[in-house]
């Protein structure tokens, strides 16, 4: 594709960072509305506002609410991830057809002739923003940051697909061999083999903290 | 200013502990009573034709601890019918909506008993979309262990 047409590839469609953090934000307070009208109600004895509270303790509405948080915060993290890769999709392509002189878009120019739009995130667009002499250390820390937080985010969506599969919920400790049969489509082999805490000494293990900052 | 916001917050905060006007030792009293009556109605009522192929037991008691009350001893109801074994456990009084509850957990899954002061005992069978209790009779005690039991 000649650079003068590569406008045409950008939608416009994709996801602001300001609004995806503005959406979470605004869920997040309506969910603490919810749990604070829920245990009002609780407290002075009054009717709940959903039957789905209904006949719950205290201890059990927060658990409820503490889910609902922690769904809504892997939701978050999973598009302001891929609303950060929009963005430096977006960014590659402007720079290619803006054809300025730094570095960056020198490295992206030299990309996009060899391989056009098909480049990887993390092993070529970060990896050329890394390259920059002008990268500053802080820079160099943000992307090893969000190099991790692009792991976590695969760890965490491969969760969600097991729990589809298995239309149940996985446990905190589960095996990767396990994520890795939903990842490449097993998901029969997943079903034979469900889940489970303790792992033989052939697959390796690994700790899923649903309390983690970025989970 | 803001000293005297923090207090105010905090006096605010004290105002909206539990509500005087109840009597809490009574309210756990009542409830456990309750409960000895539910156990006896499905051991002398619902169960009376069934007893020879069954063991009861009722003397496992379970410390529950709830807000406003503290700690207390509640009895459990236990059915063993062949190697299975279904529990009655009580939950307490402090519930949204409900005057108290009692779980009831088997080898298939788990159901829930709730009591309203003038309804009495009825089985929870849907919480969502809408609520649907079914008053507590032989002929739903018998569906609520199907639906617990293998």
């Amino acid at each position: 594709m000649s650079r003068q047409r590569l406008n045409s590839v950008l939608s416009e469609n994709e996801q602001n960072l300001d609004k995806v953090w503005e959406w979470y934000l605004f869920r997040g307070s309506l969910i603490g509305e919810e749990a604070v009208r829920t245990l009002e109600a609780l407290l002075a004895g009054l009717p709940p506002s959903s039957p789905r509270y209904f006949a719950k303790t205290k201890d059990e509405i927060n658990m409820l609410f503490d889910e609902q948080r922690h769904e809504l915060s892997q939701v978050a993290m999973l598009v302001l991830l891929a609303a950060a890769e929009a963005a430096l999709r977006v960014d590659y392509i402007l720079r290619i057809i803006e054809n300025k002189k730094d570095g960056v878009s020198k490295g992206f120019v030299a990309l996009y002739k060899k391989q056009q739009l098909e480049v990887g995130l993390e092993d070529q667009l970060l990896r050329v923003w890394k390259r920059q002499p002008s990268a500053t250390a802080a820079r160099k820390s943000a992307m090893g940051d969000f190099r991790g937080a692009l792991k976590l985010a695969s760890l965490a969506s491969a969760r969600a697909l097991l729990e589809a599969a298995v239309g149940t919920r996985v446990r905190s400790t589960g095996c990767v061999r396990h994520l890795r049969c939903v990842a490449q489509g097993h998901v029969d082999q997943v079903k034979r083999e469900p889940a489970r805490s303790g792992c033989d000494g052939r697959t390796t293990q690994f700790a899923y903290k649903p309390n983690d900052s970025v989970l | 200013m803001a000293k005297n916001q923090l207090n105010e917050f905090f006096r605010e905060k004290k105002a909206k502990v539990a509500p005087a006007d109840i009597d809490w030792a009574a309210k756990r009293d009542s409830w456990i009573c309750a409960v000895e009556k539910l156990y006896d109605t499905i051991e002398k009522d619902y169960l009376a034709l069934a007893k020879n192929n069954l063991k009861i037991d009722r003397s496992r008691q379970k410390t529950v601890t709830e807000q406003y009350i503290g700690d207390y001893s509640i009895g459990e109801l236990a059915i063993a019918a062949g190697d299975e074994i279904v529990l009655f456990s009580p939950k307490g009084v402090n519930l949204a909506g409900a005057a108290s509850r009692v779980d009831v957990r088997g080898d298939r899954g788990e159901a829930m008993i709730v009591r309203q002061p003038e309804d009495g005992w009825a089985l929870v069978v849907s919480r969502t979309p809408t609520l649907r209790l079914a008053p507590l009779t032989d002929e739903m005690f018998l569906e609520l262990l199907r639906s617990v039991m293998r």
